[in-house]
């Protein structure tokens, strides 16, 4: 076996030593009826590596890859260039083989990535302080809900129709075990987001509104009235981005008054992966609530000898008190894709992270009004970054099963996200990136008109 | 600024000699392979990037209504050179399993063999 250090004859020395005739002898206390006797029944042996490798390009031309197509998915995932010197660094065996930093004399080079991991995902944000990371976006968000019913000693949270379903989906996973109240809606098909309806669901009972920035269908909700109307009763916001390419365009919605913004950092150095593992970002703008936080923080502080170093904190907040008196009990984080993210954003810097925001901007814009041409397509938003949604007049589900069959990858269906909401079932998210050549987008166009006629 | 060898201390003489806790200062901070590496928000700069993008045109058209960003966001960049130099540098501060024998942790230590990691993104 290419993983086990000891040979045949390091074995029987130490099966000399300790008296054992052979390895069977150390399994005497196990019943003979319990003892597996031979391979395990439906799992193939073990392949080399090299037979591994061929089964796997077998199975992958199965898929059809983002890059092989004109590719136009979205919907909270998103295809972005990564350079090739972030996947070079999170390979690196100290970094990919460090065990987690609770030794911080082994593990200053983990910790500080953290610490300035977190300074970037604060500043991205608009908030005074971020975790090391969560799992990912969705979960991140239910992290947010939960923390704000600790602060405010409110059950309820109000999710805005527009929010990913996934995410709705689950927050409302979680709140089976927590009994607390969620009251989500169906999204609103208008060219801009239904701020005053989701205003008016605020009341006094109301922990947190949940709203998500860009939302689902594209579109970018005015934080500021929200927050607004939410602090006048008491509530807090919660502010979800699941493109934070975006925030190098738009305003941060810490700066816009959300006390607690979470999102996917997929985008930033993690790459599409098959759908994972991706990486939740989670901050607060106020430093009041930092004991409230969930999962990891690390800080800055002197060692004995005076000089800095790094440690995580005000882990009273987490996994190491009691179990009900913890503020979550994730006790890890998405460490390498944090490491992968800081990568990325320490290239990009705020230099290139505003010029990356531009290019996806301005070439959305060209992918809207092109596909705004195409006959009997209509492009709902009035607002958006990088996705906006078409109304296509037919089931988008299917005429993205069409245009797959025919190679171009146009887009996440609401259907597909929202099977039982009828009235969306025409409506398609079309994202574009940077990746997007002009090429593609006259592509999908050409090839969406001949569908649609 | 300071003089290469501040302190007078030599060679023969011991670490402390020079009333320092812990031998002489250096210029660069590091001693011999230890290194010091000083955080990204203390060497990278907001105008510096790593990365080759097309710069941002003016008088595009935008879709962003009132929401467009005005206010730096506050982030630095390093060049890619110096981005490697900074990671590389943190990464030798850390013990992990590649380096030597870790009897902790049920949850993580498992072997997992190289080509995992390069299969993840198969095509």
């Amino acid at each position: 076996m290419r993983y086990l250090p000891l040979t045949d004859s390091d074995r029987g020395e130490m099966l000399a030593r300790i008296g054992a005739s052979s390895i069977d002898d150390l399994f005497v206390d196990v019943p003979q009826a319990a003892r597996l006797n031979g391979p395990i029944d439906g799992l193939p042996m073990h392949m080399s590596e090299m037979a591994v490798e061929r089964h796997m390009r077998e199975r992958s031309k199965k898929n059809l890859a983002a890059a092989d197509a004109p590719f136009f998915l979205g919907a909270g995932a998103y295809r972005h260039h990564v350079p090739a010197s972030v996947d070079h660094i999170i390979q690196r065996g100290e970094f990919l083989t460090a065990y987690t930093p609770y030794q911080p004399e082994i593990a200053q080079g983990t910790l500080q990535m953290l610490f300035e991991f977190q300074t970037q995902v604060a500043r991205l944000y608009g908030c005074a302080v971020a975790n090391a990371s969560m799992y990912d976006g969705s979960t991140a968000c239910w992290e947010a809900v939960a923390m704000a019913t600790r602060v405010t000693r409110r059950k309820k949270a109000v999710i805005s129709g527009a929010l990913h379903p996934h995410y709705t989906e689950t927050i409302k996973t979680m709140a089976k075990f927590t009994g607390d109240e969620i009251a989500d809606s169906a999204p609103s098909l208008q060219p801009q987001p239904d701020n005053a309806g989701l205003i008016a669901r605020i009341d006094d009972q109301t922990a947190c509104v949940v709203v998500q920035y860009p939302d689902i269908l594209g579109r970018i909700p005015d934080l500021a009235a929200i927050a607004e109307a939410a602090h006048a009763t008491g509530a807090l916001l919660v502010a979800v981005n699941t493109e934070p390419v975006a925030l190098g365009a738009i305003q941060s919605p810490g700066e816009l008054g959300a006390d607690i913004v979470v999102g996917e950092g997929q985008s930033i150095g993690v790459g599409l992966q098959f759908g994972g593992p991706y990486l939740g970002l989670f901050a607060v703008r106020d430093p009041k609530h930092v004991r409230q936080m969930p999962g990891r923080l690390c800080g800055e502080t002197v060692d004995a000898e005076g000089k800095r170093g790094f440690v995580l904190t005000l882990s009273t907040r987490e996994q190491h008190i009691r179990r009900e008196k913890a503020t979550s009990n994730i006790c890890t984080n998405a460490g390498l894709c944090a490491l992968a993210f800081s990568v990325h954003m320490t290239l990009l810097g705020e230099k290139g992270l505003r010029q990356l925001a531009a290019e996806n901007h301005r070439l959305a814009c060209i992918a809207a009004d092109r596909l705004a041409k195409v006959p009997g397509v209509r492009v709902l938003n009035d607002t958006f970054f990088n996705e906006f949604t078409l109304m296509l007049g037919q089931d988008a589900r299917q005429v993205t099963r069409i245009l797959a069959d025919r190679g171009v990858l146009a887009g996440v269906s609401l259907g597909r996200l929202l099977p039982d909401f009828e009235a969306g079932a025409e409506a398609l998210l079309v994202a574009v990136t940077e990746t997007t050549s002009e090429e593609d987008i006259e592509t999908l166009a050409s090839a969406l008109q001949e569908v649609l006629a | 600024m300071n003089a290469p060898n501040k302190s007078g201390w030599k060679p023969e003489m011991n670490a402390g000699d020079d009333g320092m806790h812990n031998g002489p200062a250096t210029v660069t901070g590091n001693r011999a392979l230890m290194l010091e590496e000083p955080l990204l928000f203390e060497i990278g700069h907001a105008e510096v990037t790593g990365v080759d993008l097309p710069e941002v045109g003016q008088g595009t058209s935008s879709r962003l209504g009132q929401f467009a960003r005005s206010e730096p966001i506050g982030l630095v960049g390093l060049t890619e050179p110096e981005t490697m130099r900074h990671y590389t540098r943190l990464s030798r501060q850390n013990y992990a399993i590649d380096l030597g024998l870790f009897p902790l942790g049920s949850c993580t230590m498992k072997h997992n063999p190289r080509r995992t990691g390069s299969t993840r993104g198969c095509a």
